[in-house]
């Protein structure tokens, strides 16, 4: 267990993240493939991404360093996460006996969550953005477009809208609270 | 009580000026603004104004926060009378008999009814708030570690409360929470913990994007999913002119049921406004000489609603002041806004910044009082938030919280943070899970391993179990978690056999 834990805990976060979201996707089959299963998979999986953690946390405890004193104490920094961690995987069997039984709600359809994960990758976009146009053109192109995609026609609020944004969170931010905004590379020989 | 009578004097010495005036105004605009748009909680307004109180002063930037939580729980009334829609889930209530007033031509009374039994409610509150924290800290004061811990694990219990009917989902989230807070350097020795090569994550999460990201984030993103172009609120006009004073004084009774009921209920850790209105609208009602009116525009109803909503915020801040534990989510917030601010939220905040805690008291008297007069004057513009475009609110929060999250460090990974968290809040909203255990496991996780491992040091396992106190607050913790579940078992099991 300990060599398992060395190896894992030399792994960066995007291996371990990566390596989650395979085994959650093979969960997401094996759900699939079951019909008692199949109508609450999503939930499952939501407490099957927590216990993945946990186990994770769990087997990363053993490489953690413990001091003489520590172990003399009883209370190691191993401890808490071992607790919690034995008390989440006892809590999520009650949780999956939970989900699983008959009269629980299937899970909820699907709406247009392409669009709300959009938005939520624009606005990573819009931040990548700051060091190269800036914080305020970035964040009124990021509302304008959101704006648009969300089927807004008014074209003086779609202009308003940001230039208002801008101007508050200037003054708000610059001028009020002291905390200078990103203007980005391109602008920062103009300013 | 002299002593807290002249402290409190101190504390208004330091709010009576006119920039605490300001910001608290502020705080009051800026909460019922977000209570009357649907969508955004107490929770998520205090979370989304957090990062602007970095640059202020911890006295400032508490007052203001305290105005918002104040002001938003009022706010949720406005929409829940004037388009049935409450803003919070507190106003649900409110909605039962504020709306049939609204079609019965009788806005304006239930508008006022709602202000002023939400401005009384909370100074009522207060009070309470006052008289039970003072002497609860200066018991808290003698505890142990070990009662210390005992009393973490009992705010944890809050999670069979708000979880409800899905209360093992809402204890996976709580240890969720608390074992997301074992990341980064254990606070006894210092060990890397979990950490994966990432500095920025050995001082565990940063507690800000991760609120924002759970309370606005998800929740905006949840909206959006359900966002449906063709559907918007239809606009009424109404005349919303609020009867004069003499009218309120009929509902005295009421108001200071209801208000206590609200304060005593909040003062349990997890409870909230939601329970508190609901339990104090069915007081009221058997109470009352005429309770089949109750449900069709009963003013009595309307009263209780909000006095009991506006009275759990004291509650609330019972338990959070004195034992630094949540007594809502909101509390939990503004616990978070202690703990940036470098304060340590507790017993000792009585001692060791009493000016702070007695300008927070005072700062609630004046935001109530602030309260009754922005409701009073700006019923009618308060009333057209509801209508705001959605086209235009979400994507001002999402900014907002981008914003919020990126402007305390300039960090890109706190924004990536903000939003892995929102995204966790939003499949957690879909599919019934509670934010709120996520947010109690992160709060009171470091506190409950500092105490847990002072008392291995210091008695070592002995000390769970050798101090009366703490095995009462022990058996109190298990009480607490197994009451609901075995009265819900109970309750199904009575109504399988009552049906054929």
């Amino acid at each position: 267990m300990t060599a398992l834990s060395t190896w894992l805990s030399k792994l960066s976060y995007g291996w371990v993240l990566g390596g989650i979201a395979v085994l959650m996707i093979g969960f997401y089959f094996l759900f699939n493939a079951i019909p008692r299963t199949k109508p609450v998979k999503a939930q499952l999986l939501c407490v099957v991404g927590m216990d993945l953690i946990t186990l994770l946390f769990y087997i990363l405890t053993f490489s953690l360093r413990v001091s003489k004193m520590a172990a003399q104490s009883g209370a190691t920094p191993r401890t808490l996460p071992r607790l919690w961690a034995f008390l989440m995987l006892l809590a999520s069997i009650g949780a999956y006996i939970a989900i699983l039984k008959k009269d629980n709600k299937p899970d909820k359809g699907f709406d247009r969550w392409v669009f709300a994960l959009l938005v939520g990758l624009g606005s990573i976009v819009s931040v990548l953005l700051f060091q190269w146009i800036g914080y305020y053109l970035s964040s009124a192109i990021f509302i304008v477009v959101v704006m648009v995609a969300m089927g807004e026609k008014n074209k003086l609020q779609l202009i308003l809208t940001p230039i208002i944004w801008c101007v508050f969170t200037y003054f708000v931010f610059n001028k009020f609270l002291f905390i200078s905004l990103p203007i980005g590379s391109l602008f920062k020989g103009i300013f | 009580m002299g002593e807290i009578f002249k402290n409190l004097m101190m504390g208004f010495g330091q709010v009576l000026n006119l920039q605490s005036i300001l910001w608290i105004l502020i705080g009051v605009c800026v909460g019922i603004l977000g209570g009357a748009i649907p969508g955004i909680s107490p929770s998520m307004a205090v979370a989304l104004l957090l990062p602007m109180t970095y640059a202020m002063s911890p006295t400032v930037a508490l007052i203001m926060l305290m105005g918002i939580y104040i002001g938003a729980n009022y706010g949720g009334s406005i929409t829940a009378v004037a388009i049935n829609t409450p803003g919070t889930p507190s106003a649900t209530v409110t909605a039962f008999d504020g709306y049939p007033l609204l079609k019965k031509g009788r806005a304006g009374e239930a508008m006022g009814i709602s202000l002023w039994a939400s401005v009384f409610g909370g100074v009522l509150s207060i009070f309470i708030l006052m008289f039970f924290s003072v002497p609860l800290s200066k018991a808290a004061l003698k505890f142990w570690p070990s009662e210390y811990f005992a009393l973490c694990i009992m705010g944890l219990t809050t999670v069979a409360t708000l979880g409800g009917k899905n209360w093992q989902k809402a204890l996976v989230a709580c240890l969720f929470g608390l074992l997301l807070n074992t990341m980064g350097l254990d606070p006894t020795f210092g060990i890397k913990r979990f950490t994966f090569g990432v500095t920025k994550l050995f001082d565990g999460f940063e507690m800000v994007p991760v609120l924002i990201g759970l309370f606005a984030l998800g929740e905006v993103l949840n909206n959006l999913e359900h966002y449906d172009p063709k559907k918007t609120a239809k606009r009424e006009e109404v005349d919303y002119t609020m009867p004069g004073f003499s009218y309120y004084w009929k509902l005295k009774w009421s108001i200071v049921r209801a208000g206590l009921v609200g304060c005593l209920i909040g003062i349990f850790p997890g409870a909230g406004g939601t329970i508190a209105s609901f339990l104090a609208y069915d007081v009221e009602k058997r109470f009352s000489k005429h309770p089949e009116e109750f449900g069709h525009g009963a003013p009595a109803g309307v009263a209780a609603a909000e006095a009991s909503n506006s009275g759990s915020v004291g509650g609330a801040m019972v338990p959070m002041l004195t034992l630094g534990i949540p007594g809502s989510s909101t509390a939990a917030v503004l616990l978070s806004a202690l703990m940036i601010h470098n304060l340590n939220p507790g017993p000792k905040l009585f001692t060791d910044e009493p000016e702070l805690v007695y300008s927070l008291f005072a700062s609630m008297f004046v935001a109530n009082v602030l309260m009754g007069l922005v409701g009073f004057f700006g019923a009618k513009v308060w009333v057209r938030v509801g209508y705001i475009k959605k086209t235009i609110l979400y994507p001002l929060i999402f900014a907002f919280a981008i914003l919020g999250s990126f402007s305390i460090k300039k960090s890109m990974f706190d924004v990536g943070t903000c939003l892995a968290f929102g995204i966790i809040g939003w499949i957690f909203k879909k599919y019934d899970f509670p934010t709120s255990p996520i947010v109690l496991g992160l709060v009171l996780g470091k506190l409950i391993e500092e105490n847990f491992v002072q008392t291995m040091m210091v008695t070592g396992p002995s000390g769970f179990v050798t101090r009366p106190l703490t095995v009462i607050l022990f058996v109190i913790s298990i009480a607490a978690i197994a009451y609901p579940i075995i009265s819900e078992r109970i309750k199904r099991k009575k109504a399988s056999k009552l049906s054929p």
